[in-house]
Protein backbone atom coordinates (compact mmCIF):
# COMPACT_ATOMS: atom_id res chain seq x y z
CA UNK A 1 0.00 0.00 0.00
CA UNK A 2 1.18 3.39 -1.24
CA UNK A 3 1.30 6.14 1.84
CA UNK A 4 1.85 9.47 1.82
CA UNK A 5 5.22 10.80 3.27
CA UNK A 6 3.98 14.21 4.33
CA UNK A 7 1.62 16.19 4.52
CA UNK A 8 2.62 18.57 1.50
CA UNK A 9 2.15 15.04 -0.47
CA UNK A 10 -1.04 14.39 0.71
CA UNK A 11 -2.67 17.68 0.15
CA UNK A 12 -1.19 18.25 -3.56
CA UNK A 13 -2.63 14.29 -4.08
CA UNK A 14 -5.91 15.57 -3.17
CA UNK A 15 -5.03 19.39 -5.68
CA UNK A 16 -3.77 17.00 -8.67
CA UNK A 17 -7.15 14.78 -8.86
CA UNK A 18 -9.56 17.69 -7.29
CA UNK A 19 -11.61 16.60 -10.36
CA UNK A 20 -12.59 12.97 -9.61
CA UNK A 21 -12.62 13.55 -6.36
CA UNK A 22 -15.11 16.28 -6.62
CA UNK A 23 -16.59 14.02 -9.17
CA UNK A 24 -16.93 10.99 -6.37
CA UNK A 25 -18.11 13.17 -3.50
CA UNK A 26 -21.19 14.49 -5.66
CA UNK A 27 -22.01 11.29 -6.79
CA UNK A 28 -21.36 9.35 -3.28
CA UNK A 29 -25.15 8.68 -2.49
CA UNK A 30 -25.49 6.65 -6.05
CA UNK A 31 -23.63 3.45 -7.11
CA UNK A 32 -21.25 4.25 -9.20
CA UNK A 33 -19.44 1.70 -11.62
CA UNK A 34 -15.86 1.74 -12.19
CA UNK A 35 -15.95 1.84 -16.17
CA UNK A 36 -18.36 4.53 -16.42
CA UNK A 37 -15.92 6.76 -14.03
CA UNK A 38 -13.04 5.86 -15.93
CA UNK A 39 -14.68 6.60 -19.09
CA UNK A 40 -15.33 10.35 -17.66
CA UNK A 41 -11.68 10.76 -17.16
CA UNK A 42 -8.99 12.55 -18.92
CA UNK A 43 -5.78 10.09 -19.98
CA UNK A 44 -3.45 12.30 -17.33
CA UNK A 45 -6.01 11.56 -14.55
CA UNK A 46 -6.54 7.51 -15.14
CA UNK A 47 -2.49 7.04 -14.75
CA UNK A 48 -3.38 8.86 -11.19
CA UNK A 49 -5.95 6.79 -10.63
CA UNK A 50 -4.47 3.75 -9.26
CA UNK A 51 -2.30 5.96 -6.62
CA UNK A 52 -5.17 7.45 -5.73
CA UNK A 53 -6.91 3.78 -5.17
CA UNK A 54 -3.26 2.51 -3.24
CA UNK A 55 -3.12 5.25 -1.50
CA UNK A 56 -7.04 4.20 0.13
CA UNK A 57 -8.37 7.63 -1.08
CA UNK A 58 -10.33 5.58 -3.66
CA UNK A 59 -12.28 2.44 -3.25
CA UNK A 60 -13.16 -0.04 -5.57
CA UNK A 61 -15.30 -3.19 -4.92
CA UNK A 62 -17.29 -5.08 -6.97
CA UNK A 63 -17.04 -2.82 -9.88
CA UNK A 64 -18.54 -0.10 -7.87
CA UNK A 65 -16.04 3.11 -7.27
CA UNK A 66 -16.52 5.51 -4.11
CA UNK A 67 -14.71 7.60 -1.87
CA UNK A 68 -12.79 6.09 0.92
CA UNK A 69 -15.60 6.91 3.48
CA UNK A 70 -12.94 8.27 5.92
CA UNK A 71 -12.37 11.02 3.33
CA UNK A 72 -16.02 11.65 2.53
CA UNK A 73 -16.80 12.21 6.11
CA UNK A 74 -13.97 14.84 6.68
CA UNK A 75 -15.38 16.23 3.58
CA UNK A 76 -19.12 16.48 4.62
CA UNK A 77 -17.76 17.78 7.73
CA UNK A 78 -16.00 21.32 6.61
CA UNK A 79 -18.49 21.59 3.84
CA UNK A 80 -21.36 21.19 6.63
CA UNK A 81 -22.99 18.83 4.30
CA UNK A 82 -23.43 15.57 6.45
CA UNK A 83 -25.87 12.89 5.08
CA UNK A 84 -26.02 10.74 7.85
CA UNK A 85 -27.33 10.81 11.19
CA UNK A 86 -24.41 9.94 13.98
CA UNK A 87 -25.96 10.71 17.50
CA UNK A 88 -23.22 8.89 18.79
CA UNK A 89 -21.01 11.33 18.01
CA UNK A 90 -22.84 14.51 19.67
CA UNK A 91 -23.05 12.46 22.40
CA UNK A 92 -19.26 12.19 22.76
CA UNK A 93 -19.14 15.72 22.33
CA UNK A 94 -21.54 16.32 25.14
CA UNK A 95 -19.24 13.91 27.31
CA UNK A 96 -16.41 15.91 26.44
CA UNK A 97 -17.91 18.64 27.96
CA UNK A 98 -19.04 17.46 31.46
CA UNK A 99 -15.30 15.80 31.76
CA UNK A 100 -13.42 19.06 31.03
CA UNK A 101 -16.37 20.89 33.14
CA UNK A 102 -15.56 18.05 35.97
CA UNK A 103 -11.62 18.59 35.37
CA UNK A 104 -11.78 22.44 35.30
CA UNK A 105 -13.62 22.68 38.48
CA UNK A 106 -10.94 20.27 39.97
CA UNK A 107 -7.91 21.96 38.49
CA UNK A 108 -6.07 24.43 40.52
CA UNK A 109 -3.38 25.27 38.22
CA UNK A 110 -4.33 28.47 36.03
CA UNK A 111 -2.81 27.25 32.79
CA UNK A 112 -4.42 24.08 32.83
CA UNK A 113 -7.77 25.22 34.00
CA UNK A 114 -7.54 27.77 30.99
CA UNK A 115 -6.76 24.70 28.63
CA UNK A 116 -10.17 22.92 29.89
CA UNK A 117 -12.04 25.85 29.82
CA UNK A 118 -10.97 26.30 26.21
CA UNK A 119 -11.38 22.56 24.98
CA UNK A 120 -15.45 23.70 26.54
CA UNK A 121 -15.62 26.16 24.32
CA UNK A 122 -14.38 24.38 21.42
CA UNK A 123 -16.95 21.49 22.66
CA UNK A 124 -19.49 24.07 22.69
CA UNK A 125 -18.97 25.45 19.58
CA UNK A 126 -18.92 21.87 17.70
CA UNK A 127 -21.77 21.29 18.91
CA UNK A 128 -23.75 24.34 18.02
CA UNK A 129 -22.91 23.80 14.43
CA UNK A 130 -23.67 19.71 14.55
CA UNK A 131 -27.23 19.85 16.58
CA UNK A 132 -28.54 21.72 13.74
CA UNK A 133 -26.67 19.87 10.94
CA UNK A 134 -28.43 16.52 12.22
CA UNK A 135 -31.39 17.77 12.47
CA UNK A 136 -30.85 19.00 8.61
CA UNK A 137 -30.36 15.83 7.88
CA UNK A 138 -33.60 13.93 9.49
CA UNK A 139 -35.66 16.36 7.79
CA UNK A 140 -34.06 15.85 4.37
CA UNK A 141 -33.83 11.91 4.93
CA UNK A 142 -37.04 11.39 6.66
CA UNK A 143 -38.91 13.79 3.26
CA UNK A 144 -36.85 12.12 0.87
CA UNK A 145 -37.44 8.26 2.20
CA UNK A 146 -41.20 8.84 2.48
CA UNK A 147 -41.25 10.29 -1.45
CA UNK A 148 -39.22 8.01 -2.97
CA UNK A 149 -39.42 4.61 -1.08
CA UNK A 150 -41.72 2.59 -2.56
CA UNK A 151 -41.65 -0.50 -0.51
CA UNK A 152 -43.96 -0.37 2.26
CA UNK A 153 -42.93 -2.00 4.52
CA UNK A 154 -39.28 -0.62 4.23
CA UNK A 155 -40.77 2.41 4.28
CA UNK A 156 -42.82 2.03 7.59
CA UNK A 157 -39.43 0.80 9.02
CA UNK A 158 -37.31 3.34 7.89
CA UNK A 159 -39.47 5.92 9.20
CA UNK A 160 -39.41 4.30 12.52
CA UNK A 161 -36.05 4.31 12.92
CA UNK A 162 -35.84 7.96 11.81
CA UNK A 163 -38.39 8.42 14.96
CA UNK A 164 -35.73 7.06 17.13
CA UNK A 165 -32.89 8.84 16.08
CA UNK A 166 -35.04 11.98 16.85
CA UNK A 167 -35.83 11.01 20.39
CA UNK A 168 -32.66 10.33 20.66
CA UNK A 169 -31.64 13.83 19.43
CA UNK A 170 -34.36 15.19 21.78
CA UNK A 171 -32.57 13.41 24.71
CA UNK A 172 -29.23 15.05 23.82
CA UNK A 173 -30.81 18.20 23.89
CA UNK A 174 -32.13 17.46 27.18
CA UNK A 175 -29.13 17.02 28.53
CA UNK A 176 -27.37 19.87 27.09
CA UNK A 177 -30.07 21.64 28.60
CA UNK A 178 -29.09 20.39 32.16
CA UNK A 179 -25.85 21.13 31.81
CA UNK A 180 -25.47 25.06 30.92
CA UNK A 181 -28.87 25.52 33.62
CA UNK A 182 -27.33 23.56 36.20
CA UNK A 183 -23.59 22.93 35.66
CA UNK A 184 -21.66 24.79 38.21
CA UNK A 185 -19.23 26.42 35.53
CA UNK A 186 -22.30 28.43 33.91
CA UNK A 187 -23.18 29.29 37.03
CA UNK A 188 -20.30 31.02 37.85
CA UNK A 189 -17.67 31.60 35.21
CA UNK A 190 -17.89 35.47 34.21
CA UNK A 191 -15.88 35.63 30.60
CA UNK A 192 -17.61 37.42 27.61
CA UNK A 193 -16.51 35.39 24.81
CA UNK A 194 -17.83 31.73 27.22
CA UNK A 195 -21.05 34.02 27.67
CA UNK A 196 -21.46 34.71 23.52
CA UNK A 197 -20.97 30.84 22.98
CA UNK A 198 -23.22 29.54 25.78
CA UNK A 199 -26.18 32.51 24.26
CA UNK A 200 -25.22 30.91 20.69
CA UNK A 201 -25.73 26.83 22.01
CA UNK A 202 -28.49 28.42 23.96
CA UNK A 203 -30.42 29.41 20.94
CA UNK A 204 -29.27 26.58 18.77
CA UNK A 205 -31.43 24.33 21.36
CA UNK A 206 -34.24 26.67 20.95
CA UNK A 207 -33.99 26.38 16.72
CA UNK A 208 -33.21 22.06 17.71
CA UNK A 209 -36.23 21.37 19.41
CA UNK A 210 -38.57 23.37 17.29
CA UNK A 211 -37.36 21.84 14.87
CA UNK A 212 -37.17 18.50 16.18
CA UNK A 213 -41.28 19.40 16.83
CA UNK A 214 -41.82 19.60 13.08
CA UNK A 215 -39.92 16.59 12.52
CA UNK A 216 -42.47 14.51 14.89
CA UNK A 217 -45.17 15.92 13.51
CA UNK A 218 -44.33 15.15 10.19
CA UNK A 219 -42.79 11.93 11.21
CA UNK A 220 -46.95 10.83 12.89
CA UNK A 221 -48.39 11.99 9.75
CA UNK A 222 -46.36 10.01 7.47
CA UNK A 223 -46.86 7.33 9.44
CA UNK A 224 -50.25 7.48 9.38
CA UNK A 225 -50.19 7.82 5.66
CA UNK A 226 -47.93 4.97 4.92
CA UNK A 227 -49.87 2.91 7.26
CA UNK A 228 -53.65 4.00 5.32
CA UNK A 229 -51.79 3.43 1.99
CA UNK A 230 -50.54 -0.25 3.33
CA UNK A 231 -54.15 -1.09 4.37
CA UNK A 232 -55.35 0.72 0.98
CA UNK A 233 -52.99 -1.39 -1.25
CA UNK A 234 -53.56 -4.81 0.65
CA UNK A 235 -57.64 -3.97 -0.06
CA UNK A 236 -57.14 -3.68 -3.41
CA UNK A 237 -55.35 -6.50 -3.74
CA UNK A 238 -58.21 -8.93 -1.79
CA UNK A 239 -60.69 -6.85 -3.75
CA UNK A 240 -58.74 -8.31 -7.12
CA UNK A 241 -58.57 -11.93 -5.89
CA UNK A 242 -61.44 -12.24 -4.93
CA UNK A 243 -62.86 -10.72 -8.76
CA UNK A 244 -60.62 -13.06 -10.23
CA UNK A 245 -61.98 -15.78 -8.39
CA UNK A 246 -65.34 -14.33 -9.26
CA UNK A 247 -66.13 -13.95 -5.90
CA UNK A 248 -66.45 -10.49 -5.52
CA UNK A 249 -70.48 -10.31 -6.00
CA UNK A 250 -70.99 -13.06 -3.62
CA UNK A 251 -68.34 -12.00 -0.37
CA UNK A 252 -68.75 -8.11 -0.75
CA UNK A 253 -70.95 -5.59 -0.83
CA UNK A 254 -70.26 -4.56 -4.92
CA UNK A 255 -73.53 -4.82 -5.90
CA UNK A 256 -74.90 -2.52 -3.23
CA UNK A 257 -72.13 -0.03 -3.40
CA UNK A 258 -72.38 0.25 -7.39
CA UNK A 259 -75.74 0.74 -7.28
CA UNK A 260 -75.71 4.00 -5.62
CA UNK A 261 -72.88 5.05 -7.69
CA UNK A 262 -74.35 7.63 -10.20
CA UNK A 263 -71.15 9.17 -11.10
CA UNK A 264 -70.64 10.05 -15.09
CA UNK A 265 -67.59 7.99 -14.71
CA UNK A 266 -69.82 5.00 -15.26
CA UNK A 267 -72.19 6.16 -17.50
CA UNK A 268 -70.17 7.88 -20.18
CA UNK A 269 -71.70 11.43 -21.30
CA UNK A 270 -75.01 13.64 -21.13
CA UNK A 271 -76.03 14.11 -24.40
CA UNK A 272 -78.27 17.11 -25.29
CA UNK A 273 -80.57 16.68 -28.00
CA UNK A 274 -81.65 20.17 -29.42
CA UNK A 275 -84.24 21.75 -32.08
CA UNK A 276 -83.44 24.40 -33.94
CA UNK A 277 -84.88 28.02 -32.46
CA UNK A 278 -87.22 29.17 -35.02
CA UNK A 279 -87.23 32.48 -33.89
CA UNK A 280 -83.74 32.79 -34.17
CA UNK A 281 -83.88 31.62 -37.93
CA UNK A 282 -86.16 34.65 -38.30
CA UNK A 283 -82.97 36.87 -37.07
CA UNK A 284 -80.35 38.46 -39.63
CA UNK A 285 -77.56 36.09 -37.91
CA UNK A 286 -80.39 33.60 -38.58
CA UNK A 287 -80.27 34.50 -42.24
CA UNK A 288 -76.64 34.78 -42.26
CA UNK A 289 -76.06 31.25 -40.67
CA UNK A 290 -78.92 29.80 -43.66
CA UNK A 291 -77.49 31.20 -45.97
CA UNK A 292 -73.86 29.47 -44.92
CA UNK A 293 -75.87 26.03 -44.41
CA UNK A 294 -76.80 26.58 -47.99
CA UNK A 295 -73.39 28.38 -49.60
CA UNK A 296 -72.00 24.75 -47.88
CA UNK A 297 -74.38 22.56 -49.30
CA UNK A 298 -74.32 23.83 -52.62
CA UNK A 299 -70.50 23.40 -52.91
CA UNK A 300 -70.85 19.98 -51.60
CA UNK A 301 -73.25 19.17 -54.57
CA UNK A 302 -71.06 20.58 -57.02
CA UNK A 303 -68.41 18.66 -56.49
CA UNK A 304 -67.99 16.63 -59.37
CA UNK A 305 -68.04 13.30 -58.90
CA UNK A 306 -64.80 11.12 -59.59
CA UNK A 307 -65.57 8.55 -62.75
CA UNK A 308 -64.61 5.60 -63.43
CA UNK A 309 -63.04 4.48 -67.01
CA UNK A 310 -66.20 3.17 -69.55
CA UNK A 311 -66.25 -0.49 -69.39
CA UNK A 312 -64.58 -1.72 -72.42
CA UNK A 313 -66.59 -3.13 -75.74
CA UNK A 314 -65.37 -6.84 -75.54
CA UNK A 315 -65.64 -6.90 -72.17
CA UNK A 316 -69.45 -7.54 -72.71
CA UNK A 317 -68.47 -9.95 -75.87
CA UNK A 318 -69.05 -13.33 -75.06
CA UNK A 319 -66.35 -15.46 -75.37
CA UNK A 320 -66.55 -18.98 -77.00
CA UNK A 321 -65.93 -21.01 -73.63
CA UNK A 322 -68.33 -18.61 -71.56
CA UNK A 323 -71.19 -19.50 -73.98
CA UNK A 324 -74.43 -20.19 -72.33
CA UNK A 325 -75.41 -24.30 -73.49
CA UNK A 326 -78.97 -25.17 -71.84
CA UNK A 327 -79.22 -28.73 -71.86
CA UNK A 328 -82.44 -30.43 -71.12
CA UNK A 329 -81.60 -33.23 -68.85
CA UNK A 330 -84.40 -34.76 -68.32
CA UNK A 331 -84.69 -35.40 -71.99
CA UNK A 332 -81.75 -36.72 -72.09
CA UNK A 333 -82.56 -39.30 -69.78
CA UNK A 334 -85.71 -40.16 -71.62
CA UNK A 335 -83.45 -40.95 -74.94
CA UNK A 336 -81.05 -42.96 -73.33
CA UNK A 337 -84.06 -45.23 -71.21
CA UNK A 338 -85.24 -45.31 -74.74
CA UNK A 339 -82.12 -46.75 -75.99
CA UNK A 340 -80.21 -48.14 -73.48
CA UNK A 341 -77.09 -49.74 -73.02
CA UNK A 342 -73.41 -47.85 -71.47
CA UNK A 343 -74.24 -44.69 -70.29
CA UNK A 344 -71.00 -42.93 -70.83
CA UNK A 345 -70.51 -44.20 -74.40
CA UNK A 346 -74.14 -42.78 -75.17
CA UNK A 347 -73.04 -39.51 -73.56
CA UNK A 348 -70.41 -39.16 -75.48
CA UNK A 349 -71.54 -39.93 -78.84
CA UNK A 350 -75.07 -37.97 -78.31
CA UNK A 351 -75.37 -35.42 -80.50
CA UNK A 352 -76.27 -32.15 -79.06
CA UNK A 353 -77.62 -29.22 -80.82
CA UNK A 354 -74.52 -27.49 -79.82
CA UNK A 355 -71.20 -28.25 -79.93
CA UNK A 356 -69.96 -28.81 -76.50
CA UNK A 357 -66.62 -29.85 -74.61
CA UNK A 358 -65.13 -33.20 -73.49
CA UNK A 359 -65.53 -31.90 -69.77
CA UNK A 360 -68.94 -30.91 -70.49
CA UNK A 361 -70.13 -34.41 -71.73
CA UNK A 362 -68.45 -36.31 -68.36
CA UNK A 363 -70.17 -33.54 -66.13
CA UNK A 364 -73.25 -34.82 -68.04
CA UNK A 365 -72.85 -38.32 -67.65
CA UNK A 366 -72.08 -37.33 -63.67
CA UNK A 367 -75.04 -35.06 -63.46
CA UNK A 368 -77.19 -38.26 -65.02
CA UNK A 369 -75.76 -40.47 -62.90
CA UNK A 370 -76.48 -38.44 -59.37
CA UNK A 371 -79.69 -37.52 -60.82
CA UNK A 372 -81.41 -40.97 -61.94
CA UNK A 373 -79.24 -43.27 -59.88
CA UNK A 374 -82.37 -45.37 -58.77
CA UNK A 375 -82.48 -45.89 -62.70
CA UNK A 376 -79.24 -47.32 -63.42
CA UNK A 377 -76.69 -50.00 -62.49
CA UNK A 378 -73.32 -49.07 -61.49
CA UNK A 379 -70.94 -51.87 -61.57
CA UNK A 380 -67.60 -52.12 -59.91
CA UNK A 381 -66.05 -53.04 -63.03
CA UNK A 382 -63.72 -50.00 -64.23
CA UNK A 383 -63.16 -48.76 -67.58
CA UNK A 384 -60.60 -46.14 -69.23
CA UNK A 385 -60.76 -43.98 -72.60
CA UNK A 386 -57.51 -42.92 -74.58
CA UNK A 387 -57.03 -39.45 -72.94
CA UNK A 388 -56.92 -41.59 -69.68
CA UNK A 389 -60.33 -40.81 -67.94
CA UNK A 390 -61.34 -43.69 -65.65
CA UNK A 391 -65.42 -44.45 -65.12
CA UNK A 392 -67.65 -46.73 -63.86
CA UNK A 393 -69.57 -48.74 -66.03
CA UNK A 394 -72.95 -47.79 -66.01
CA UNK A 395 -76.37 -49.61 -67.81
CA UNK A 396 -79.52 -49.27 -67.55
CA UNK A 397 -81.30 -51.09 -64.64
CA UNK A 398 -83.41 -54.33 -65.93
CA UNK A 399 -86.29 -54.02 -64.33
CA UNK B 1 -67.01 33.79 -12.92
CA UNK B 2 -69.68 34.45 -15.69
CA UNK B 3 -72.25 32.21 -17.10
CA UNK B 4 -70.35 31.32 -20.18
CA UNK B 5 -67.57 29.92 -17.54
CA UNK B 6 -70.17 27.83 -16.02
CA UNK B 7 -71.42 26.60 -18.88
CA UNK B 8 -67.36 25.56 -19.86
CA UNK B 9 -67.79 23.70 -16.65
CA UNK B 10 -70.95 22.02 -17.57
CA UNK B 11 -69.55 21.02 -20.97
CA UNK B 12 -66.39 19.60 -19.51
CA UNK B 13 -67.92 17.37 -16.61
CA UNK B 14 -71.24 16.02 -18.55
CA UNK B 15 -69.02 13.91 -20.67
CA UNK B 16 -67.34 12.20 -17.62
CA UNK B 17 -64.94 14.09 -17.09
CA UNK B 18 -63.20 15.52 -13.31
CA UNK B 19 -61.87 18.54 -12.79
CA UNK B 20 -58.84 18.40 -10.81
CA UNK B 21 -56.81 20.81 -8.60
CA UNK B 22 -53.19 19.24 -9.95
CA UNK B 23 -54.37 19.15 -13.46
CA UNK B 24 -52.33 20.60 -16.28
CA UNK B 25 -54.95 22.62 -17.59
CA UNK B 26 -54.44 26.31 -16.59
CA UNK B 27 -59.04 26.55 -16.95
CA UNK B 28 -59.74 23.47 -14.56
CA UNK B 29 -57.56 24.47 -12.44
CA UNK B 30 -59.15 28.11 -12.68
CA UNK B 31 -62.76 25.76 -12.50
CA UNK B 32 -61.23 24.00 -9.50
CA UNK B 33 -60.60 26.98 -7.79
CA UNK B 34 -63.87 28.34 -8.13
CA UNK B 35 -66.11 25.58 -6.86
CA UNK B 36 -63.78 24.98 -4.10
CA UNK B 37 -64.93 28.32 -2.81
CA UNK B 38 -68.03 26.71 -0.56
CA UNK B 39 -70.24 29.69 -1.48
CA UNK B 40 -69.63 29.05 -4.83
CA UNK B 41 -69.64 25.55 -5.22
CA UNK B 42 -73.57 25.53 -3.32
CA UNK B 43 -74.66 27.92 -5.95
CA UNK B 44 -73.44 26.21 -8.98
CA UNK B 45 -74.49 22.61 -7.28
CA UNK B 46 -78.04 24.30 -7.40
CA UNK B 47 -77.62 25.70 -10.48
CA UNK B 48 -76.59 22.38 -11.99
CA UNK B 49 -79.68 20.42 -9.87
CA UNK B 50 -82.16 21.85 -12.25
CA UNK B 51 -80.52 20.22 -14.96
CA UNK B 52 -80.62 16.58 -13.38
CA UNK B 53 -77.06 16.38 -12.54
CA UNK B 54 -75.59 16.34 -8.66
CA UNK B 55 -72.21 18.58 -8.59
CA UNK B 56 -70.18 16.38 -6.15
CA UNK B 57 -66.82 17.06 -4.62
CA UNK B 58 -64.38 14.38 -3.61
CA UNK B 59 -60.51 15.22 -2.59
CA UNK B 60 -58.61 17.28 -4.46
CA UNK B 61 -61.42 16.92 -7.75
CA UNK B 62 -65.74 17.60 -8.72
CA UNK B 63 -67.06 15.57 -10.99
CA UNK B 64 -70.92 14.93 -12.16
CA UNK B 65 -73.50 12.16 -11.09
CA UNK B 66 -77.10 11.87 -12.00
CA UNK B 67 -80.21 11.57 -10.16
CA UNK B 68 -81.58 8.20 -10.70
CA UNK B 69 -80.00 5.25 -11.74
CA UNK B 70 -78.08 6.09 -15.11
CA UNK B 71 -76.89 1.79 -16.14
CA UNK B 72 -77.53 -1.33 -15.13
CA UNK B 73 -75.51 -2.81 -12.02
CA UNK B 74 -73.92 -5.29 -14.60
CA UNK B 75 -72.59 -2.34 -16.82
CA UNK B 76 -71.25 -0.60 -13.52
CA UNK B 77 -69.77 -3.96 -12.21
CA UNK B 78 -67.78 -4.51 -15.94
CA UNK B 79 -66.49 -0.67 -15.39
CA UNK B 80 -65.45 -1.24 -11.96
CA UNK B 81 -63.99 -4.69 -12.74
CA UNK B 82 -61.53 -2.99 -15.55
CA UNK B 83 -60.68 -0.48 -13.38
CA UNK B 84 -59.70 -2.65 -10.39
CA UNK B 85 -57.52 -4.61 -13.05
CA UNK B 86 -55.78 -1.06 -14.18
CA UNK B 87 -55.37 0.45 -10.46
CA UNK B 88 -54.48 -3.30 -9.44
CA UNK B 89 -51.55 -3.50 -11.73
CA UNK B 90 -50.25 0.37 -11.72
CA UNK B 91 -50.28 0.03 -7.32
CA UNK B 92 -48.39 -3.66 -7.88
CA UNK B 93 -45.98 -1.59 -9.87
CA UNK B 94 -45.70 1.05 -6.61
CA UNK B 95 -47.67 0.50 -3.95
CA UNK B 96 -48.14 4.44 -3.04
CA UNK B 97 -49.55 5.18 -6.44
CA UNK B 98 -51.60 8.17 -5.54
CA UNK B 99 -52.54 11.69 -6.80
CA UNK B 100 -49.09 13.28 -7.72
CA UNK B 101 -47.44 10.48 -8.31
CA UNK B 102 -45.26 10.05 -11.63
CA UNK B 103 -44.45 7.47 -13.56
CA UNK B 104 -42.72 6.23 -17.08
CA UNK B 105 -43.60 3.61 -19.22
CA UNK B 106 -40.26 2.66 -19.79
CA UNK B 107 -39.80 2.21 -16.04
CA UNK B 108 -42.66 0.58 -15.92
CA UNK B 109 -41.39 -2.31 -18.56
CA UNK B 110 -38.47 -2.96 -16.90
CA UNK B 111 -40.10 -3.47 -13.43
CA UNK B 112 -41.97 -5.73 -15.40
CA UNK B 113 -39.56 -7.99 -16.78
CA UNK B 114 -37.71 -7.69 -12.57
CA UNK B 115 -41.38 -8.61 -11.44
CA UNK B 116 -42.93 -12.02 -12.66
CA UNK B 117 -46.23 -10.65 -10.78
CA UNK B 118 -46.46 -7.56 -12.68
CA UNK B 119 -45.61 -9.55 -15.68
CA UNK B 120 -48.40 -11.65 -15.32
CA UNK B 121 -50.95 -9.09 -14.18
CA UNK B 122 -50.00 -7.01 -17.62
CA UNK B 123 -50.66 -10.12 -19.74
CA UNK B 124 -53.73 -11.13 -18.02
CA UNK B 125 -55.28 -7.17 -18.06
CA UNK B 126 -53.85 -6.72 -22.02
CA UNK B 127 -53.95 -9.79 -23.96
CA UNK B 128 -53.31 -8.45 -27.87
CA UNK B 129 -50.41 -9.36 -29.31
CA UNK B 130 -48.32 -6.28 -28.20
CA UNK B 131 -44.90 -5.45 -27.00
CA UNK B 132 -44.70 -5.08 -23.48
CA UNK B 133 -44.68 -1.09 -23.90
CA UNK B 134 -47.82 -1.51 -26.03
CA UNK B 135 -49.48 -3.00 -23.53
CA UNK B 136 -48.45 -0.57 -21.20
CA UNK B 137 -48.72 2.52 -22.75
CA UNK B 138 -52.73 1.47 -23.78
CA UNK B 139 -52.89 1.26 -19.68
CA UNK B 140 -51.49 4.81 -19.27
CA UNK B 141 -54.03 5.81 -22.17
CA UNK B 142 -56.81 4.59 -20.22
CA UNK B 143 -55.68 6.37 -17.25
CA UNK B 144 -55.19 9.77 -19.33
CA UNK B 145 -58.74 9.11 -20.91
CA UNK B 146 -60.81 8.88 -17.57
CA UNK B 147 -58.96 11.63 -16.09
CA UNK B 148 -56.83 9.34 -13.83
CA UNK B 149 -53.51 10.91 -15.18
CA UNK B 150 -51.71 13.69 -17.53
CA UNK B 151 -48.65 12.95 -19.33
CA UNK B 152 -46.37 15.15 -18.96
CA UNK B 153 -45.06 18.51 -21.44
CA UNK B 154 -41.92 15.93 -21.90
CA UNK B 155 -43.93 14.01 -23.38
CA UNK B 156 -42.28 10.85 -21.56
CA UNK B 157 -43.86 11.15 -17.64
CA UNK B 158 -47.34 10.76 -16.90
CA UNK B 159 -48.43 12.43 -13.15
CA UNK B 160 -50.93 11.01 -11.31
CA UNK B 161 -54.21 13.22 -10.72
CA UNK B 162 -56.42 13.74 -7.98
CA UNK B 163 -59.45 11.78 -9.50
CA UNK B 164 -57.65 8.79 -8.68
CA UNK B 165 -59.22 9.37 -5.03
CA UNK B 166 -61.77 8.11 -6.33
CA UNK B 167 -60.95 5.11 -7.18
CA UNK B 168 -59.40 4.67 -3.70
CA UNK B 169 -62.87 6.06 -2.10
CA UNK B 170 -64.71 3.61 -4.48
CA UNK B 171 -62.45 0.59 -3.30
CA UNK B 172 -62.95 1.61 0.58
CA UNK B 173 -66.14 1.64 0.25
CA UNK B 174 -66.55 -2.39 -1.07
CA UNK B 175 -66.91 -4.41 2.34
CA UNK B 176 -65.37 -7.95 2.08
CA UNK B 177 -67.21 -10.25 4.00
CA UNK B 178 -65.15 -11.49 7.14
CA UNK B 179 -64.25 -15.42 6.42
CA UNK B 180 -63.88 -14.38 2.59
CA UNK B 181 -60.44 -16.23 1.47
CA UNK B 182 -57.60 -13.76 1.12
CA UNK B 183 -54.23 -14.19 -1.02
Amino acid sequence: MFKFQTIKDFINALNRNKKPLTELFNKRSISLRYDDFVNSLEEQEILELDKLIDGNLINVEAGIVSLEEELSDFFEKFLDVRSTINTGMVQDIINGIRQNEAYYLEENVFQKKERYLKDIKKGLKKIEQVLMSQVRVLWESMEQVYKTETNLKIKLSKLQNFREKRDTIEQLVFQLEEIISTGTLFNSLIDGEFKVIVLKVRQALMDTKRNLLGVQENIIKYLAKVQEQSAAYEKLQRIKYLKDQYDLRAKSNIDEILGNQNALFFAGRVGIKTRLSLSYLQTDEGYRAIQKVYQKQEKHSQTPLKLAKPIPQDFFELKDTEQEIFIDIEKLKNIYIAQGGDLFEFVQRFEFDQSITEAKRLTLFCKLISMYGDLLDISDMMQSTNDGIEYATVNLKRL
Amino acid sequence: MDNSTIGDIFDYLRNGHFINDNSNREDERIWFDYLDNPRNFEKVKAYFEQLNLILEKGNGYFYFSKQGNIQTIQSKIETAYKWIDIFDFFRTYDPIFDSGTTFELAKIKVACSEKVLLQEKLNRIEKRKMTDLEKIKQLADELVNADFAVLQPDGEQYKVLSSINYLDRLINLINIQEDATTT
